[in-house]
């Protein structure tokens, strides 16, 4: 029953991923973004070249393995140059910040290296599996690093209160979703992964499957959101701040 | 499997605070709807004389070195929270001009983005100050270095003023 769902949901994956693909590029978001309209391309791809080697009868496990490792390989560089991508969207606007917050975004990707580096040293894979707790403890590494960035894109915005355009907050949202469900069941299954199959690791890759599709809705459902002018409302300011400010500014001009 | 537990919660918390912070970049709260009415005064001349070397070695030549300590770390407390206030009033006021980086006005579309400028680097000023701040209250006998922090404040009073002046505003308040 769990694998059943699990081959609809990868259905359903791939067919979102190559409708947004298409969407995106009808749409012209590409200009804007196009590391991450690459990355929707290069996930249907993957399930276009993916689900036909899963079920051809001629193809081989190890077949699937390379097409399967190199899919995810260039997904999780192209995932990392999105957030890179965001970043730099995000500063656009604010030429006063673009290279402080780049040396700043900078460290805080060393810093980050350094803690899942020591992560994945003082906690290595413990599975039964060995293939299998490695790639997930790789996997968990990555999300680490993923959940950490996004944590400070949002912390470094908000603390200078930067403009964000609608569809910036959906993709972030939408990578926030596949690090943080990716790194909750990487976590687990590093450490229990079984030699052969069982119900825990289909729950496990059902849950993931999920937060893949779940993300790409989002992205759909944030394409077609409107563009939300950002800022307050047009407001005059106070009027007895106004004053006491130039009593002050004509103070300091007469000194 | 203790650090798998712990890195479970953290996925969930990281994702509930994600979700929680794209929410408010989409919908607009209720701070952000009246920034001005948040704006807090800042004494400037007084933020001065607080981070004055001058004065501090006043104080120092005056005051047995026991007392001076004592009055330097409340000092450095006050100038702190001064820094803090100036920051966040900062913040408020890049609301406001992101508002008016809207309007059809060349004019104060150039003001809103100088004034946008210069709120930025006053925060990120203030991200280097205040660990000073913190360093000096430590160490009150070291003595603390210029902090030019007053002058940026008051560039962004006037871009204020400019802006308040040139900004078409409904009458709200």
């Amino acid at each position: 029953m769990l694998a059943r769902l699990w081959h609809i949901l990868w259905f359903v994956q791939a067919g979102l991923y190559l409708a947004l693909s298409l969407t995106l590029f009808t749409r012209d978001a590409n200009r804007n973004f196009p590391v991450f309209t690459f990355y929707v391309s290069w996930m249907a791809l993957e399930g276009v070249v993916l689900i036909p080697i899963y079920y051809a009868p001629f193809t081989t496990g190890d077949q699937y393995a390379i097409a399967f490792a190199t899919g995810i390989a260039g997904a999780t560089v192209l995932r990392f140059a999105i957030i890179y991508e965001i970043f730099t969207r995000l500063l656009n606007p604010y030429p006063a910040l673009r290279d402080a917050g780049v040396s700043v975004f900078r460290w805080a990707t060393v810093a980050l290296l350094v803690i899942v580096i020591a992560l994945a040293w003082f906690v290595p894979a413990a599975g039964a599996s060995r293939v299998m707790s490695v790639f997930f403890l790789l996997q968990r590494t990555v999300d680490v690093l993923l959940c950490g960035l996004l944590l400070f894109l949002f912390a470094f915005s908000g603390y200078f209160h930067l403009s964000w355009r609608s569809y910036l907050v959906g993709i972030s949202l939408g990578l926030g979703v596949l690090a943080t469900v990716g790194l909750a069941t990487a976590s687990i299954r590093a450490q229990i992964e079984p030699l052969t199959r069982n119900q825990t690791a289909d729950i496990m890759e059902l849950i993931n499957q999920s937060a893949y599709t779940f993300s790409a809705l989002i992205w759909i459902a944030y394409l077609f959101l409107p563009e939300r002018p950002r800022g307050a409302t047009p407001t005059r300011l106070p009027k007895h701040d106004l004053e006491t400010w130039n009593q002050e500014l004509q103070r300091f001009l007469h000194q | 499997m203790t650090i798998s537990i712990i890195l479970v919660i953290f996925a969930v918390f990281t994702l509930l605070w994600l979700i929680r912070r794209a929410k408010g970049q989409y919908l607009t709260t209720k701070l952000e709807d009246h920034p001005a009415r948040q704006i807090r005064l800042v004494d400037v001349e007084a933020f001065r004389n607080l981070v004055d070397p001058a004065e501090e070695e006043y104080l120092r030549i005056q005051l047995p070195p026991a007392v001076f300590r004592k009055i330097q770390r409340r000092r450095l407390r006050a100038a702190i929270d001064y820094v803090s206030c100036a920051a966040r009033n900062a913040a408020l006021l890049l609301n406001i001009a992101e508002a008016a980086r809207r309007s059809s006005d060349p004019a104060t579309v150039a003001t809103a983005e100088r004034l946008i400028d210069n709120a930025i680097r006053l925060r990120l000023y203030a991200l280097r100050v205040i660990p000073r701040l913190y360093i000096a209250m430590l160490l009150p006998m070291r003595g603390l270095t210029a902090v030019p922090f007053a002058d940026r404040y008051e560039q962004v009073a006037r871009q204020v003023i400019l802006l308040g002046i040139r900004f078409p505003a409904s009458p709200k308040f």
